[in-house]
């Protein structure tokens, strides 16, 4: 059998899953539903699998993309993994990947507010033409400007959707989070949904 | 499951927050509506330390099998957490439901650790409940502990509602049952403490008045109530019909011992006079090979754990071990998961064996001879000679081994400089074995040897012995550092404070009750851990108390003394542990069960009153 790309969604308690849990709770889970995944050689063999843009800590989404090389299994193995997942961890779609990982661009992400002024003020913050946060990389903190990788899409009520740029450079949930933080009167709390990754040409990718 | 709504803004902020929202494949999930009785398992320590512990997860099935009774999990939070959650007002909550430890009806600990007894403290503070039983007057909660630490619960006589003594497999049922009743019928407290001290196994320390002589040693323990001179252990007579938690949880995050856990049999044919563990678990029950291989496989099934771990006292013991290795393997191997064996003992190791249990990965050779000369071996009754470990590391080392771990204990009664120098003769003798019988000197050697200090032990024939001084200790983990001749060898050591500590809590009595409380205000919780154990308040805490710590450590009981745990009876006569306590003295070794019976008592708890070591 092919590599396999499954798609997940992460919510609930399981927000708070590392990149790591994930990836050894599919593992397990692999086993458990009767998947054989393919070893990497050596002297510590790992399975043969990936998870694409790792979520922070926090974070919900529905639509995680997990790659995996896959020897066999039962004939559903979307069926078979959700019965044997944690809460909050649930396989949505299986599937040939067509197009590989690192032609994903961007990503498109609800974040909700506890009322709606606090998303105004956010809103507000979101727009302006510049807004430095500091970033690690790999020469150590860097302070980066990062609206131009940001678009902000639309408000309605306590909620925002957005665009996170996914690629040189990265923007995840953090650096909003940081870029609110000194910017707003109150820190307030932000819940972090990714909706969809997508092309440049911003056409879903999954 | 319905978190506390601050706990969103918390959980990103604390370290490896996935310890705290519960979820885990294997969890269980119950109607709150239709629950009866709420049971709240508790671990004085870490996620990670509790969820590696067998004996809670066989609990939580056992409970959990019982109509109308939901028992839910709860671990001690690091102290990051347990900062975020006093700031921000959240009390200390269940894993499967998110409700407060204080919506439960009976809360229990299981304590196999006396450094977490602060945890207990730390746990209920952290939910708003009032620390002392006599605080607690409702019905509700009962607070009460269990494990191995409870074999002298008297250090934490003032916290606890009761204790259970042994194996609560079935205890905790029959107490959770009888709580029921208590709750249908509106019983007081004192009555259901008094009806529960009435069940086998339990100890309810406030139906015990103690009194004390001038010099500070107890006078006597006096029953009211009806409450029993002596609350004797409880075991379970036949583990293969026994509930084993096939279907257990399997964390998402890491623990540290994160695999399958078979348990071959409880109890140990060894008597080392040290070790509280050989004597308390008394008599040996082992399970059938059979049993054995069909919970391991459904458990891996179940599990998806690419490893299974034999886990007893002493794993070479068991009588049927290759036909369980080879049941084991036989479905192991086809799928790449690993069998680990640890505790073997040095006179009957099978390389044979090691070989095809490592087939699928291999891992380091522990061996613990305990002490450095033959003399001191045998005042330990360890009966294993310096032949059998240098046999079994030539055996190793010829098959490909290449590193060994060695433990040993230092301070053990009548030790001399030569017994601990005899640790780094040892040690070397090793590494000229290893010289001798590699196949291949350039990959190298690493022996590391590691020393812990003896802690005398309520129930052991060294529970009248004192623990060697601070300063006596660093002196002869200084002359062992010196004495290791090769660079090859390392040596790691325990500190002495911690184990000063440690034997106050273990061998001390009901006053102990407030060195634990100022502690716990001076130090916190997590004393367990290098990162939060706090000597110099450990030693404020006592003088504050009015107690001198080296009145438990560092004194001699007599053989008539009347002793905090003598009202706990774990099988074993006293005359049996005198009879020990003498031998050693003599330096003269003990048979092994399987030899011989010495008659130690532990039999009578058994039907029929045979062992079957
Ligand atoms: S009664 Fe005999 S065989 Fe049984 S545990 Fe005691 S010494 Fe061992």
């Amino acid at each position: 059998m092919p590599e396999l790309r499954f798609r997940f969604a992460k919510r609930g308690r399981a927000a708070y899953l590392s990149h790591l849990d994930v990836m050894r709770t599919f593992q397990r889970a692999f086993i458990r539903a009767g998947i054989r995944i393919r070893h990497s050689e050596g002297f510590n063999p790992h399975p043969k699998m990936s998870i694409a843009l790792p979520l922070q800590l926090g974070c919900e989404s529905v639509c995680e993309l997990l790659d995996a090389s896959v020897i066999d299994g039962p004939e559903d193995m979307v069926a078979a993994l959700n019965l044997v997942l944690p809460e909050g961890i649930e396989v949505l779609a299986v599937g040939e990947p067509h197009r590989p990982v690192r032609e994903i661009a961007w990503t498109e992400w609800s974040l909700r507010f506890p009322d709606v002024p606090s998303a105004q003020e956010a809103e507000r913050v979101f727009s302006l033409p510049e807004l430095s946060v500091e970033k690690k990389t790999k020469r150590g903190l860097a302070t980066l400007d990062i609206a131009p990788h940001i678009r902000l899409l639309s408000r309605e009520g306590e909620e925002l959707r957005m665009l996170l740029r996914a690629d040189s450079p990265t923007i995840n949930a953090g650096d909003l989070k940081k870029a609110l933080t000194g910017r707003l009167t109150e820190e307030m709390p932000m819940r972090c949904l990714r909706l969809r990754l997508m092309t440049e040409n911003k056409e879903s990718f999954q | 499951m319905q978190m506390h709504p601050a706990m969103e803004a918390i959980l990103p902020k604390v370290q490896k927050p996935a310890r705290y929202t519960g979820g885990e494949f294997g969890e269980i999930l119950k109607n709150k509506e239709e629950t009866e009785v709420r049971f709240a398992l508790c671990f004085p320590d870490t996620y990670e330390i509790g969820m590696s512990n067998l004996g809670l997860r066989i609990l939580y099935g056992v409970l959990n099998k019982m109509p109308g009774v939901w028992c839910e999990r709860v671990f001690e939070p690091w102290r990051d957490m347990t900062e975020a959650m006093r700031a921000a007002g959240v009390p200390l909550c269940a894993l499967e439901s998110g409700d407060p430890l204080g919506d439960f009806d009976l809360i229990g600990f299981s304590v196999g650790y006396e450094m977490s007894f602060v945890g207990i403290l730390d746990m209920l503070s952290l939910a708003g409940i009032p620390l002392r039983s006599r605080d607690r007057t409702e019905l509700r909660p009962i607070v009460f502990a269990g494990g191995s630490c409870m074999y002298n619960p008297e250090p934490i006589a003032d916290f606890i509602d009761l204790a259970v003594i042994g194996e609560g497999e079935e205890v905790d049922a029959e107490l959770t049952e009888l709580y029921r009743k208590a709750k249908r019928e509106g019983w007081t407290k004192q009555r259901f403490l008094r009806a529960a001290a009435g069940i086998e196994g339990v100890y309810v320390p406030s139906l015990y008045d103690v009194s004390y002589f001038p010099d500070g040693r107890i006078e006597k323990m006096t029953p009211r109530d009806g409450a029993p001179e002596r609350v004797r252990k409880r075991i379970i007579q036949d583990l293969d019909g026994a509930s084993f938690p096939v279907h257990t949880i399997i964390p998402s995050t890491e623990i540290v011992h994160d695999r399958t856990m078979l348990e071959l049999f409880r109890g140990c044919i060894r008597g080392c006079r040290f070790c509280q563990a050989g004597y308390v678990y008394r008599p040996v029950r082992a399970k059938k090979a059979d049993t054995l291989i069909r919970q391991g496989i459904e458990s891996l099934k179940y599990a998806g754990y690419e490893e299974i771990s034999l886990t007893s006292l002493s794993t070479s013991d068991y009588k049927e071990l290759g036909a369980l290795c080879d049941g084991l393997l036989d479905w192991c191997e086809p799928r790449s998961v690993s069998l680990s064996l640890p505790s073997l003992r040095a006179d009957n190791f099978s390389l044979d064996l090691m070989q095809r249990v490592q087939k699928v990965r291999r891992s380091g050779l522990t061996f613990a001879p305990e002490a450095g000369t033959q003399r001191l071996r045998d005042v330990i009754n360890k009966n294993v000679t310096e032949e059998d470990l240098l046999n079994a590391c030539r055996t190793a080392f010829s098959g490909g081994w290449s590193s060994v771990k060695l433990y040993f204990m230092l301070g053990l009664p009548t030790e001399t400089d030569e017994d601990v120098l005899g640790i780094a003769d040892l040690a070397y003798k090793v590494y000229q074995v290893w010289r001798v019988s590699t196949p291949n000197r350039s990959r190298g050697v690493r022996i590391t040897v590691s020393t812990s200090c003896f802690i005398p032990k309520p129930m052991t024939p060294f529970q009248w012995f004192p623990q060697d001084s601070r300063e006596e200790l660093i002196r002869k983990q200084k002359m062992l550092k010196e004495a290791m001749r090769s660079k090859a060898i390392s040596y790691s050591w325990h500190e002495p404070d911690v184990s000063y500590v440690e034997a106050a809590l273990a061998v001390g009595d009901r006053r102990l009750g407030k060195v634990l409380e100022h502690l716990y205000e001076l130090a916190g919780g997590l004393q367990a851990w290098e990162e939060y154990f706090d000597y110099e308040a450990w030693l404020q805490a006592f003088r504050d108390s009015g107690l001198d710590p080296d009145f438990y450590v560092r004194r001699s009981r007599s053989e008539e003394e009347f002793l905090p745990w003598d009202v706990i009876d774990d099988g074993v006569t006293k005359a049996h542990l005198i009879r020990e306590k003498h031998l050693s003295e003599e330096g003269q070794v003990s048979p092994d069960c399987r030899k011989q019976c010495l008659g130690c008592g532990a039999n009578r708890l058994l039907k029929g009153g045979k062992c079957d070591a």
